[in-house]
């Protein structure tokens, strides 16, 4: 069973990476290059920042069998009930030929500066990774780091 | 000086969009000024009438020349890529998209913006360090080329292939989010009960450009396929383990992650210049206790030095209800004159206070918070000559029982070997409170450094337009060449910092070469970080520029023997040197 686990994790591994979105599509290569550039001001002024990449959160689930060597679907209890921190799921990854390799983030790894104000009414802002912590601090807004005491400097 | 200009071609020749963006003003750019070693662009994604493009008019501000809300927006970008770019060095453009659009708000908290990078790399021809995952822009500018070029396979169809992604809350003042509370555009750090967007711009783009791990703090993993460490994580140590976050295991890295104090940064770079920019915590020596307690700045009065003021400390009474508050005119001034004042925090300005102790003949003034915790008294008042130091209430309270209990002799000084934000091991330290702050921890410095940096996770109002420490991260990161202070404390690789005599007594002179024309700064600090005189501000021509200092203060008086830096800050220069003063 351990084997078998281990098998299937690794399995879920390779076909993340390999199944993660905006792989490079090599057969377009030309084409697809002319066909992205902006056409014309006015498409690029309608051009917002591109939502970051969705996450890809599901991907083929396959199970070794630790004896004959078979492929099968994964038994009930062998499907890991893994809890994938936000940061941890699969991005976009290029590998190019030379055998270096890109991977392209999303809001998860950006930084956000966000406020709230304090109890004297100024603002107070501070700085977390990530659209979910952001999305975290406007649920329950606080500093998400309070400065030492002794480094802000008052004046009475 | 910031211009409108046409993209070029990161890698160095003209791109067919070029054209297109720039006659519809897409784009905006740092300037091009003699120092400009990385060409760092705007690339304005919002339509017509709104982010950058609000044609809402408004009064140029701080040094911001924009008339309409679109303009100083922008404006307020190019300053920050402007800085970050006379700083940097690349042989590669460095792309910035941006856009302002409602974010989310409330009307007490709100979003404000987010930057990051968009791409990591590794394995590239040309990278520092295999095996290491680079934010795009540092791995271009050490690749020499643009590692994402317009129309690379692998982008997604419309990418344009930029470095960093930045979208900010153009509703920010605006009813119902943070009401009242917007942006200030200014470049002079003058904001008020504003949000200082410069100031948060350069912190975001410090991130963005390299100052984070793409390493998660709450499992330990390494980024990506292949799971690989950041080059940030190189430099990211752990003193109690003594490994570094490259050589750690998963779990290591997990409670290095809540390793308050223990956690640092160990490059050659910011290990020589971090007990340079950061300075000595005040102490109180006292017949009690541990025989000394924690003490916090003023930055008004005169220094603390090493060797400390040793005097009989007093409580000060001034017969106005709370009769110890110093606010009113001391009443016990033939008991406290050549005394050390202590004085409760409430009422009045600490300014206030410490004046009247003066007045009353106090040599010294230790100021005793009237809530818990420790704090910095700020204030400005070039007549006030006499140390200050802070301490905690509970601090405070033994010392007023020791007071009470008789005559008790205290000294003020700044503790020999203890600078706020160093460890133990002499680096400086990470932002690593336990328990874990998710998207805080470990991507920071910390909050403890004095003066305060800028990419510490809680910005202050105190700070400036200067990257201070973040200079020496990028450095060991390999955004600029690793050249070591020269001996005596330059600390500049474009600027050698000198005085002579040196030792002083009775004047020296402070002599700095410039490689060009530069608007810079030089003063004097004490090592508690104090401002004791500013010497020069303004442009000064390239080559060699020398400044006189006679050893006195803001007011004009003889300042005390001891050690004293000598900083001259620019847009692109940090140099610090010290400067001994004798008898």
């Amino acid at each position: 069973m351990h084997l078998r686990q281990l098998v299937l994790g690794a399995g879920l591994a390779v076909i993340a990476a390999g199944t993660a979105r905006a792989c490079p599509d090599h057969s377009a290569k030309t084409a697809v290059s002319a066909a992205r550039r902006p056409a014309s001001a006015t498409a690029l002024l309608a051009w917002k920042p591109r939502a970051w990449a969705p996450v890809a959160t599901n991907a083929m689930q396959v199970s070794i069998d630790p004896v004959d060597g078979a492929y099968g679907m994964p038994a009930a209890d062998e499907t890991p009930q893994v809890v994938v921190p936000a940061e941890e799921q699969p991005v976009a990854v290029t590998r190019r030929a030379d055998g270096s390799v890109r991977a392209q983030l999303d809001e998860r790894f950006a930084d956000f500066a966000v406020v709230t104000l304090g109890a004297d009414g100024k603002p107070r802002w501070t700085c977390v990774q990530g659209s979910g912590q952001a999305a975290k601090f406007m649920r329950a807004p606080a500093p998400a780091s309070t400065p030492a005491p002794g480094t802000v400097w008052e004046e009475k | 000086m910031s211009r409108l200009r046409t993209v070029p071609n990161r890698s160095g020749s003209s791109r067919r969009l070029r054209g297109v963006l720039a006659a519809t003003a897409l784009l905006a750019s740092l300037a091009s000024s003699a120092f400009a070693s990385a060409n760092i662009v705007i690339i304005n994604l919002d339509g017509p009438g709104e982010g950058f493009n609000d044609a809402t008019p408004a009064a140029p501000v701080g040094g911001n020349p924009g008339t309409t809300i679109g303009q100083q927006r922008l404006n307020c970008f190019t300053q920050a890529a402007s800085i970050w770019g006379s700083i940097l060095t690349s042989p590669v453009t460095i792309q910035i998209q941006a856009a302002f659009n409602p974010l989310t708000c409330t009307a007490t908290s709100a979003v404000l913006g987010s930057a990051g990078p968009r791409f990591v790399e590794t394995g590239a021809a040309g990278l520092e360090f295999n095996n290491y995952w680079y934010h795009e822009a540092l791995a271009c500018k050490q690749a020499g080329v643009d590692l994402t070029p317009l129309g690379d396979p692998g982008l997604p169809p419309g990418d344009n292939g930029s470095d960093i992604n930045a979208q900010f809350n153009s509703n920010l003042g605006n009813a119902g989010c943070l009401t009242g509370s917007g942006w200030y555009y200014g470049f002079d750090h003058n904001e008020g009960a504003l949000i200082d967007l410069l100031a948060v711009l350069l912190h975001e783009f410090g991130h963005g450009l390299g100052f984070s791990t793409t390493t998660s703090g709450t499992t330990g993993n390494y980024f990506g396929s292949p799971a690989l460490p950041a080059v940030f994580d190189k430099f990211l140590f752990d003193e109690t383990q003594g490994l570094r976050w490259d050589q750690n295991t998963p779990a290591q890295r997990v409670a290095s992650a809540i390793n308050t104090g223990n956690l640092v940064w160990n490059g050659q770079i910011t290990n020589a210049q971090g007990p340079l920019f950061l300075s000595h915590t005040p102490q109180l020596l006292v017949p009690f206790g541990s025989g000394s307690l924690a003490g916090g700045n003023a930055s008004f009065g005169g220094a603390l030095t090493l060797g400390g003021l040793t005097a009989q400390a007093i409580l000060a009474v001034d017969g106005t209800a709370p009769v110890n508050d110093g606010c009113e005119v001391i009443t016990n001034g033939a008991q406290l004159s050549g005394k050390i004042a202590v004085i409760d925090r409430g009422t009045c300005t600490f300014v206030i206070k410490v004046k009247n102790a003066q007045n009353a003949g106090a040599v010294g003034c230790i100021l005793v918070n009237n809530v818990a915790g420790g704090f910095s008294a700020s204030g400005s008042d070039p007549t006030i000559t006499i140390p200050v130091l802070t301490l905690s209430q509970a601090d405070g309270t033994s010392l007023k029982t020791a007071i009470a209990g008789g005559p008790t002799t205290v000294t003020m000084r700044l503790h020999p070997t203890q600078i706020a934000g160093l460890s133990a091991g002499g680096h400086v330290r990470m932002f690593a409170p336990n328990p874990f702050q998710n998207g805080s921890s470990v991507s920071h410095f910390d909050v403890t450094a004095t003066p305060n940096l800028l990419m510490e996770p809680a910005i202050n109002p105190d700070l400036t337009s200067s990257i201070d420490l973040t200079d020496a991260v990028f450095r060991d990161i390999g955004w600029l060449p690793r050249l070591l202070s020269t001996p005596g404390g330059g600390a500049s690789t474009r600027v050698a910092l000198a005085n002579a005599p040196n030792p002083a007594s009775r004047a020296t002179d402070i002599v700095f070469t410039l490689a060009a024309d530069e608007r810079i700064e030089l003063s004097i600090y004490d090592l508690s970080g104090r401002t004791v005189r500013s010497l020069a501000k303004g442009t000064f021509t390239a080559g060699p520029n020398t400044v006189h200092w006679d050893g006195t203060d803001a007011s004009g008086h003889p300042v005390a023997p001891g050690i004293y830096l000598a900083r001259l800050k620019g847009t692109h220069t940090l140099a610090t040197h010290n400067v001994v003063w004798m008898n």
